[in-house]
């Protein structure tokens, strides 16, 4: 089962396909959140489901927006969208008949 | 103080691997990170990857095996060789006369220089080591060696006696830490040593120990000879000295048999 960071980090690359590595993953993260992401939870959270087979990782090109310095770009794997569809299906179930939406509006269950 | 948290950063980068720092350096760039937000990030990442490399058993093993004895061991040598150089050199240039231990000034010499030498040798043994068992948690392992090394002794003299203070943390600087960075550096460069070369630093370190423990039990037989028995020395007799110091062999010896493993596997590989 995957965490809540780690569901984060798989869905964001995912949405971003071919762009996905570390600056616009970190931004959709901090959009979606509302939180601040650190690199060092991102960069860690990269090598444990790279470890899982869960996502691929290479250096791509250098930049000079980016001092000449190659990305990190991102691909999630068959088994990590399993895993990230699992895991959503999860939060589905579990959500089920909860009016999250009321409360976060102030209202009561 | 921008620039001072970027040159940081820099420096906190170097604790990554070659592709994540460039990375990671690239996403600074790219989002137009100011110094105070690098540093506080790759403080966060270099955190996060030491924790991760400490789950490890070979940093504890460097750490609790080598550097915590070895530089309570080399503190002790450091602070006889400081006290041997207050006798032998500032009384003598202080007052004009020089301070009679009981021994001959050959033997006085003899004393300072195998001191010198086995606390040069050790220190350097114990920095190769800690960089050879566990490189990329050296500089912690290197910063705990260093402040066991140096700061208790030196925090007994600078209240008190600043100036003595200063030159003894001079004195540690160079004779325990350069030496041990030096190591530490090698081993992390370049690698480890072969096997015959491996037997000839265990060898050295050994002799040097013995040298060491042997002849630091003269002044101490010259005292209570010219005080016919009236000095009781706290000293430790030199057997009993040699079996402390080995613990500054321990460094030396698991050099030895990595050496001895890496030779076997090369021959079983070559077979």
């Amino acid at each position: 089962m995957l965490g809540e960071f780690e569901y984060l980090l798989l869905s964001a690359a995912a949405r971003l396909g071919d762009d996905a590595y570390g600056v616009p993953i970190r931004q959709e993260i901090e959009q979606a959140t509302g939180q601040r992401c650190s690199t060092g939870a991102l960069y860690t959270t990269l090598d444990r489901l790279e470890s899982k087979g869960l996502l691929k990782t290479w250096m791509g090109d250098a930049t000079p927006q980016r001092g000449g310095r190659p990305k990190r770009m991102v691909r999630v794997t068959a088994k990590g969208s399993r895993e990230a569809a699992s895991f959503y299906s999860a939060v589905r179930r579990v959500s089920r008949g909860v009016s999250w939406e009321a409360t976060h509006a102030g209202g009561e269950l | 103080m921008t620039r001072a948290c970027w040159w940081l950063a820099d420096k906190l980068s170097r604790t990554l691997e070659a592709d994540e720092r460039d990375a990671v350096r690239g996403d600074f760039a790219e989002s137009g990170a100011t110094g105070g937000q690098a540093l506080r990030e790759m403080l966060g990442l270099a955190a996060r990857r030491q924790a991760g490399l400490w789950r490890d058993w070979r940093p504890w093993l460097a750490l609790i095996g080598i550097a915590v004895p070895t530089a309570v061991i080399l503190r002790q040598f450091s602070h006889s060789l400081h006290g041997s150089f207050l006798t032998y050199v500032v009384i003598p240039w202080q007052f004009g006369v020089r301070y009679r231990t009981g021994l001959t000034l050959t033997e006085d010499i003899t004393v300072f220089v195998s001191l010198a030498t086995a606390l040069i040798v050790c220190s350097w043994t114990g920095g190769f080591a800690l960089g050879s068992l566990s490189s990329r948690t050296v500089r912690v392992q290197g910063a705990l060696f260093c402040l066991i090394g140096t700061l208790p002794v030196w925090m007994l003299f600078v209240e008190r006696h600043p100036w003595i203070g200063l030159l003894l943390l001079v004195w540690q600087v160079a004779f325990l830490l350069v030496p041990a960075v030096w190591g530490a550096r090698r081993a992390v460069r370049r690698g480890d040593f072969g096997l015959s070369q491996t037997f000839v630093v265990a060898f050295t370190v050994t002799s040097l120990i013995a040298l060491a423990a042997w002849t630091g039990t003269w002044q101490h037989a010259a005292l209570e000879a010219w005080s016919e028995g009236a000095y009781q020395g706290r000293d430790i007799d030199w057997p009993r000295r040699l079996l402390l110091h080995f613990v500054l062999v321990w460094p030396a010896l698991y050099l030895v048999c990595t050496a001895i493993s890496r030779h076997r596997k090369s021959r079983t590989l070559s077979c």
